[in-house]
């Protein structure tokens, strides 16, 4: 009896819960990372799942190139995303900044007095109308000193590039106090080794890139609520489905949201059935939802 | 919610990593400091058509330090929109028409009477109907030098002119 008491309750509280969720969800620089966007607001990202950098490794401290490798296997591990950085070689060139459609990494001093301070510096050029990237090069100022150890007086490649690569993915920096162990936070110092991928690091390359891994899949079981509240012809349920598979299945924070919308739909059904207060409250929600969709399209 | 209310006000920018700069080496290192309203800004590709630089006039209201025989300035930055085509450049701080500016600027070394911003994104204040100087759009190693992010107008226009007095 007690439970069927409570039942309403825990409905209530869920789809609060779940409306926070998804608002939270629609926001990704609320997920912890953050995404680079086109003026329209359209996230900038590869055309495909892999992008192949050249490395120049002239200049470089010994074992460079290996530490800039290192870095790109510790995005490419990422399992929920299928992104893949691909090391095409060793190359003399010096292009750096240039759209020439040919990604690399070097080393270099960075001449010009609006370099003094710069430790290392990122170039994108990508349509401004479709936010594909074509091109991004990394360069690593020399005037400063790099190294591939745990030297407290010069700046870790491993840590700068793993960041850099962030960047090239189109993640952008974070700067909140709650973000300092996060590979895109903004803010190094010499010394400083940060050679692991937070779990917000991992979820703005999944978001951008998602699938390739074995907990993307979400398994629907129960009963859908929405379909149960609107009617199963209710014109809100697409915008609903593309919420759920467009945005939501993308992060894994969304993956989370869908399971416990799903494992909960027969008790949710159960209580909105009791409850024409609690319908009413349903209803408003899923449209609230259908709505956020609409205008996120 | 910060962050959400950032990612609204942030200029969409690509991110490299700099050396933190103190209002006082900002004031030092630059030429030419200015007030003023941006004009125009136009970008377009490099000779070579390999690279995109972008051009800024800005309409000086208050000159700081250094000197101008003209009330506009030029300032030069790389990175901009040509066509369908976009170029970002880590840490760069971007003009835009109408926006009411600080900055610190140098010289740029290959087109004579072109400016350069001192410390890209941390030499450029965008200054707000509130009287209050911001920067933002770069990422630093703070270990360095204390930097003033956002402060208001009046107490950073107050400090700059110490600097200068003191140089």
């Amino acid at each position: 009896m007690s439970v069927n008491n409570n039942q309403p309750l825990r409905c209530i509280a869920l789809l609060c819960t779940c409306s926070v969720l998804v608002l939270w969800s629609c926001s990704e620089n609320a997920h912890g990372f953050q995404v680079s966007k086109t003026d329209g607001g359209l996230a900038i990202r590869w055309p495909t799942t892999s992008a192949g950098f050249y490395i120049n490794p002239a200049g470089a401290p010994s074992a460079g190139l290996s530490a800039i490798q290192a870095a790109m296997q510790t995005w490419i591990n990422v399992t929920t995303s299928n992104f893949s950085f691909v090391y095409k070689g060793q190359t003399s060139s010096t292009s750096f900044g240039q759209n020439d459609g040919s990604n690399m990494v070097c080393f270099g001093a960075l001449v010009g007095a609006q370099y003094d301070s710069t430790l290392a510096v990122n170039t994108i050029f990508f349509n401004g109308q479709t936010g594909l990237l074509s091109d991004s090069d990394i360069k690593f100022n020399t005037n400063f000193t790099w190294a591939t150890g745990n030297s407290p007086d010069a700046y870790d490649v491993q840590t700068i590039a793993l960041h850099e690569l962030g960047h090239a993915l189109a993640l952008d920096d974070l700067y909140e106090s709650g973000d300092t162990a996060k590979v895109m936070y903004g803010y190094c110092d010499p010394g400083e080794i940060k050679r692991f991928l937070s779990q917000d690091d991992m979820d703005g390359i999944t978001y951008l890139y998602p699938g390739g891994g074995t907990t993307t899949t979400t398994t629907i079981t129960g009963s859908c609520p929405a379909e149960f509240v609107l009617g199963q012809d209710h014109p809100d349920l697409q915008q609903l489905r593309s919420l759920r598979d467009g945005l939501l299945s993308r992060s894994v924070v969304g993956h989370r949201i869908i399971q416990m919308y799903y494992n909960n739909s027969d008790s949710i059904n159960a209580a909105i059935e009791r409850s024409p207060v609690l319908r009413d409250a349903a209803r408003s929600f899923f449209e609230t939802a259908a709505l956020v969709m609409v205008k996120k399209q | 919610m910060l962050s959400l209310i950032g990612c609204m006000v942030l200029p969409f920018t690509a991110y490299g990593l700099m050396l933190g700069l103190s209002t006082e080496k900002l004031t030092r290192d630059a030429a030419l400091i200015v007030t003023g309203d941006v004009e125009d800004v136009s970008s377009q590709w490099s000779v070579d058509n390999k690279y995109i630089t972008t051009t800024a006039v800005v309409s000086v209201q208050q000159i700081m330090k250094g000197k101008l025989e003209q009330k506009k300035v030029r300032v030069m930055y790389m990175g901009g929109h040509v066509g369908n085509i976009v170029m970002r450049e880590s840490d760069v701080a971007q003009l835009s028409t109408g926006e009411k500016v600080l900055l610190f600027l140098s010289p740029d070394e290959q087109e004579s009477g072109t400016y350069r911003i001192q410390g890209r994104g941390q030499g450029k204040y965008s200054i707000g109907d509130d009287l209050i100087a911001r920067k933002h759009g770069f990422s630093v190693d703070t270990a360095h030098e204390q930097m003033d992010i956002t402060i208001p107008f009046e107490t950073l226009t107050g400090k700059i002119r110490k600097y200068v007095g003191e140089q």
